[in-house]
C-alpha cells in the first residue's frame, strides 16, 4: 500500500468513478471499489449523458476512471478522451467482456491504460486497479502481437518473430525503443510477465510499467496520426 | 502635227507587217519536205523504181531482203537564206543505213555489217554543212540488209533554225508520249507489286494469302513497259530475232495478264468456259512467243502478223463483254471506266496495227503509247480502291474484333465478380458455420449443461460456476480467434494459455512454456485452425478435470514441413475405454479433419498427446 505524500501518515486513496448500464454488475464492482481500503467509490453512473455531465463538473477529483464501452446513449471511449484531455493525472480502465485486442487496443489510442474483464474475480478488480496507479498495465499476448504491427506498420500476416526479425531497432526507436520491442516480442509469444522478466533480467514491475509506457505512446501515436490524416484532408488548418 | 503622227503610225503598221510575212514566206521557203525518192534494189539486179515517202519494207517481202539505195533531190538554199547551216529531219532510220550528200558521207545509223539489230523508233536530225550544198542537191541514204524493218519516212531538209523546231515536235511526238506510256506503266506495275507482296489475306484456315490480282496488274504493265520502251533503245546486245521475240512476248504477256486481272476483277471465276479460256490465254502467249522466232527468219511471218491481229480481235471481243457487264450489273464506275479503257486501248491498237501494217506508217507516233496511259490510269484507280476497300473490311473487322475483345473482357469481369461475390458468400456461409459450431460446441454446451445442473436443484454452486466459467473461455477463445491470423499456431497456443493458464494456476497446475518461435509451413498459412483450438481446448480441459496433474508441458516446434504439439502432464493417466478415451477419438476424428495426427500415450506418471500437422 501506497502511503500519501499529501496527508503523511495516511495511505493513498484513489478515487474511482465507474461508469456502467447494467445494474446489478454496476452495483457489484461498486461493492468491490468500497470494500477496498484503498479505493474511493465517487460515483457510480449508468448513462453517458450522466457521466459526461459529472465529469464536467468534477472530473478533476477522479484518479481512476472505470467505464464500460458499450452504453445506450454514448461510448465509453468519449469519456476516456474528455478525462485524458481535461485531466491528463486521471487514468483510464475500460471494462471488456472478452478483453479482445480490438476493442482493448481502441481503448488504448482514446487514452485507456489497461482493461478489466467483466467476468474477473472481485479480487482481481481492485488488484488491477491499483497495479494501474502503481505503474503497470494488463496485456494479452494477443494485444502485444498487434501492438507490434502496430508500431512497425509491417502487414498483420508477419509473424511477431519476424518483425523484430525485419524491423530494426533503429526503426521503431523514433516510437518504442529497442527493449520496449523486446518485451513485446517475448510477450507475443506467450510467455508470462514473470517469464519475460527473467528472460530480459527485469523484474515483473519493470515489465508492466513498459507495458504501461508503450500505452502511452500508442495514444500519443494515434492522436499524432489523427491529427496528420485530419491536416491532410483539409479537416485542420 | 496631228497628221504627221497619222502618217507615222501608217507607215510603222506597214512595216511591221512587210517584215512578218517576210520572215513567214523565209521561213517556208527554207524547209523542203521531201516525199519521193528512186529507189535502186542492189539485191535485184538493181531493179530502180520510184516511191513515195515514207516507204517502209520487211522481210515479208520476198525481194526486199538486201541493200537498197534511196536517193531524193532537193534545191539548195536561195541567194537570200543567209544560214550556214542545212538540216535533214528524220521520223525514224530504218536498219543500219549511211547518209550521202552531193556523193559526200554525212551520217552513218548503227554500225555497217553489225549483226547487233538496229531498229528504233527515235526521230533523227542531221546538219549538213552550208559549204556542201549546191543549187541542186542529191541525198542517197543506202540501207544494209538483214531482216529488219527498212525504209525511209518522210523527210524534211531546210535551215537549222527551221527543221529544228520540226525535229522536236517529232521527238516529242514519238519519245514523249511513248516516255509518259513507260513511266505510267512502271508506276502501275511498282504499286501492283508493292500491294500484292504486303496485301496478305488470312483464309478460314488461318494461312496468309496473297491477292494474285495486283500480281497479274504487276506483270501486265511491266509488259507493257517492255512493249513501249524497246522502239527507244537502239541496240541491245541480243540476236537479232530476240528483238522481234520481246516485242511479241510482251504484247502476249500484256493480253494474258491483262485479261486474267480483268476477269478476276469482275469475279469471272467458276465455270468451265472461263478456265478453258485461260488455257487458251496461256497457250496464246506461248505460240506468240515462239513464232518471232521463225518469222524473223522469214517462215510464215504471215502468221506472226495474223497473231497480232487475233490478239487485237481477242481484246476486243473481251473488252466489249467486260463493258456490257459491268453496265449490265452495275457494277462499281471504276471498273467500267476500265473496261471503256480498254475498249480505247483496242481501238488504238487497231489505228496502230492499220498504219504499220496496212499504212505502213512506221512513224514512231503510237496512239497505243496515249491509250495506254489512260488505262494504267483507270487500272490504278480499281486497284487502290480495292486496296482501300480491303483497308476498309480489316479495318472493320479489327473494329469488330476489338468490340468482341471488350465485350469478352466486360463478361469475364462479370464473371469474375460473380465468382468473387460466390467465393466472399461461400466463406462467410463457412464464416457462420464454423461460429455456429463454436457455438453449438463451447457457449452452447456448457450453458445447457449448466442449466442442467441447476435445475437439478441440489447441484454444487461451484460446479455450476466452473461450466460456467469453462463456457466463458471457449466464447472468449473463439473471439480470439475471430482476429486471429489463418494457420497462426504459435499466437492460438498464446490465447489459450492467456485464457487458461488463471484456471491451471487456481488447479494448482504449474505450466512450462516451451514454444520455439517459427515461421509457419506454406501450406498451412490461411489454413482454417478452429478444429485445433477445440483440440488443445479439450487437451487442457482433460488435464484440468481428470489428470490431477501438477505440471503441464507444452511444446511446440516445427521439423521440415511439419508443425508438432506436444501437451505432456504427470498425472494419473487415463483409461482408453473410459470418457477421456472415448474424447480422444473424437479428437483423432478432428485433426484427421484439419489434415493432422494425433498420437497419444498414457500410463500412471502422467499421458503425451502429439498433435502432428502436415504430412
Amino acid at each position: 500500500m501506497l502511503r500519501s505524500t499529501r496527508y503523511p501518515g495516511e495511505y493513498v486513496v484513489w478515487r474511482v468513478v465507474l461508469v456502467e448500464d447494467e445494474d446489478r454488475l454496476r452495483e457489484a464492482w461498486a461493492q468491490v471499489v468500497n470494500a477496498c481500503d484503498q479505493l474511493q467509490l465517487l460515483a457510480a453512473l449508468p448513462t453517458y449523458a450522466q457521466a459526461a455531465q459529472w465529469l464536467q463538473v468534477h472530473g478533476q477529483q477522479v484518479d481512476v476512471l472505470l467505464t464500460d464501452l458499450g452504453l445506450p446513449d454514448g461510448s465509453g471511449m468519449e469519456l476516456i478522451r474528455y478525462q485524458k484531455e481535461h485531466h491528463p493525472t486521471c487514468e483510464s480502465l475500460v471494462m471488456s467482456v472478452f478483453g479482445d485486442e480490438d476493442s482493448v487496443i481502441r481503448s488504448i489510442e482514446a487514452g485507456a491504460l489497461g482493461y478489466i474483464q467483466k467476468d474477473a474475480a472481485s479480487s482481481d478488480v481492485a488488484a488491477v486497479i491499483l497495479e494501474l496507479r502503481a505503474g503497470g498495465s494488463p496485456i494479452s499476448p494477443l494485444i502485444a502481437r498487434r501492438l507490434m504491427q502496430r508500431f512497425t506498420k509491417v502487414s498483420p500476416s508477419v509473424q511477431p518473430t519476424q518483425i523484430a526479425a525485419q524491423v530494426g531497432a533503429a526503426e521503431c526507436g523514433s516510437v518504442l525503443t529497442a527493449r520496449e520491442i523486446e518485451v513485446l516480442n517475448t510477450m507475443a509469444r506467450g510467455f508470462s510477465h514473470a517469464e519475460v522478466a527473467e528472460q530480459l533480467n527485469l523484474s515483473v514491475f519493470t515489465v508492466r510499467t513498459y507495458v504501461k509506457r508503450i500505452y502511452e505512446k500508442l495514444a500519443v501515436s494515434s492522436k499524432t496520426e489523427a491529427v496528420y490524416e485530419a491536416r491532410r484532408m483539409g479537416l485542420l488548418p | 502635227m496631228t497628221v504627221g503622227w497619222a502618217l507615222l503610225h501608217r507607215r510603222i503598221r506597214w512595216a511591221v507587217l512587210g517584215c512578218t510575212l517576210g520572215w513567214l514566206v523565209a521561213a517556208q521557203a527554207s524547209v523542203q519536205t521531201l516525199t519521193e525518192a528512186q529507189v535502186r534494189w542492189l539485191d535485184d539486179a538493181g531493179r530502180t523504181e520510184t516511191v513515195t515517202l515514207p516507204y517502209f519494207y520487211q522481210a515479208d517481202t520476198a525481194a526486199h531482203r538486201g541493200v537498197a539505195e534511196f536517193r531524193l533531190s532537193f534545191d539548195g538554199p536561195p541567194a537570200v537564206d543567209t544560214a550556214l547551216t542545212y538540216a535533214i529531219a528524220l521520223s525514224m532510220v530504218g536498219g543500219n543505213a549511211s547518209l550521202w550528200i552531193n556523193g559526200v558521207a554525212l551520217e552513218r545509223f548503227g554500225t555497217e555489217g553489225s549483226v547487233v539489230y538496229r531498229q528504233t523508233r527515235v526521230p533523227q536530225a542531221v546538219s549538213i554543212p552550208r559549204s556542201l550544198l549546191q543549187p541542186h542537191n542529191e541525198l542517197l541514204i543506202r540501207i544494209e540488209g538483214g531482216r529488219v524493218l527498212r525504209g525511209v519516212p518522210t523527210l524534211y531538209v531546210g535551215s537549222y533554225e527551221a527543221v529544228m523546231p520540226l525535229h522536236a515536235r517529232q521527238v516529242v511526238g514519238a519519245i514523249g508520249g511513248r516516255t509518259a506510256s513507260v513511266v505510267a506503266s512502271l508506276l502501275v506495275a511498282l504499286i501492283g507489286l508493292g500491294l500484292w507482296w504486303t496485301q496478305l489475306r488470312v483464309q478460314p484456315d488461318g494461312a496468309a494469302q496473297r491477292e494474285r490480282l495486283y500480281l497479274f496488274v504487276a506483270l501486265a504493265h511491266l509488259a507493257w513497259t517492255v512493249r513501249i520502251a524497246e522502239p527507244m533503245v537502239e541496240s541491245l546486245p541480243l540476236a537479232p530475232e530476240w528483238r522481234l521475240v520481246i516485242s511479241s512476248w510482251s504484247v502476249g504477256a500484256w493480253v494474258l495478264f491483262m485479261l486474267l486481272y480483268c476477269m478476276d476483277l469482275a469475279q469471272w471465276q467458276a465455270g468451265g468456259g472461263v478456265r478453258w479460256f485461260k488455257r487458251w490465254l496461256l497457250a496464246e502467249f506461248v505460240v506468240g512467243a515462239i513464232w518471232a522466232v521463225p518469222a524473223w527468219h522469214g517462215y510464215a511471218a504471215a502468221g506472226l502478223t495474223a497473231w497480232y491481229v487475233l490478239n487485237t480481235a481477242m481484246v476486243a471481243v473481251f473488252s466489249l463483254v467486260l463493258v456490257g457487264h459491268a453496265w449490265r450489273r452495275r457494277m462499281a464506275w471504276s471498273l467500267r471506266w476500265l473496261a471503256f479503257a480498254m475498249v480505247l486501248n483496242v481501238g488504238a491498237a487497231c489505228v496502230d496495227l492499220y498504219r504499220t501494217r496496212i499504212g505502213r506508217d512506221y512513224s514512231a507516233f503510237s496512239w497505243m503509247a496515249l491509250s495506254s496511259i489512260l488505262l494504267g490510269a483507270a487500272t490504278i484507280v480499281v486497284v487502290l480502291q480495292r486496296f482501300r476497300e480491303a483497308r476498309r473490311q480489316a479495318d472493320d473487322l479489327s473494329r469488330t474484333l476489338e468490340l468482341r475483345v471488350q465485350q469478352r473482357e466486360a463478361e469475364l469481369r462479370e464473371a469474375q465478380q460473380k465468382m468473387s461475390q460466390l467465393l466472399q458468400e461461400q466463406a462467410r456461409l463457412a464464416e457462420r458455420s464454423r461460429i455456429l459450431k463454436n457455438m453449438h460446441d463451447g457457449v452452447g454446451s456448457h450453458l445447457s449443461l449448466a442449466m442442467r445442473q441447476l435445475s437439478h436443484g441440489s447441484a454444487d454452486t461451484r460446479l455450476v460456476l466452473d461450466t460456467l466459467r469453462d463456457g466463458m473461455d471457449h466464447l472468449k477463445l473463439s473471439v480470439d480467434m475471430v482476429s486471429l491470423d489463418a494457420g497462426d499456431v504459435v499466437s492460438l497456443l498464446c490465447s489459450l494459455r492467456h485464457r487458461l493458464e488463471p484456471r491451471l494456476q487456481l488447479a494448482g497446475v504449474r505450466l512450462v512454456w516451451d514454444v520455439a518461435a517459427f515461421d509457419m509451413p506454406a501450406a498451412w498459412v490461411k489454413r482454417d485452425l478452429s478444429h485445433l483450438l477445440y483440440v488443445l481446448y479439450e487437451l487442457v480441459s482433460n488435464v484440468l478435470q481428470h489428470a490431477r496433474a501438477t505440471e503441464l508441458q507444452v511444446h511446440c516446434d516445427r521439423e521440415g514441413e511439419q508443425v508438432r504439439v506436444r501437451l505432456q502432464d504427470n498425472g494419473v493417466g487415463f483409461d482408453p475405454q473410459g470418457p477421456a478415451g472415448r474424447g480422444l477419438l473424437y479428437i483423432r476424428s478432428r485433426m484427421t479433419e484439419l489434415g493432422g495426427q494425433v498420437m497419444w500415450a498414457s500410463g500412471p506418471k502422467g499421458t503425451v498427446v502429439t498433435l502432428t500437422l502436415g504430412d
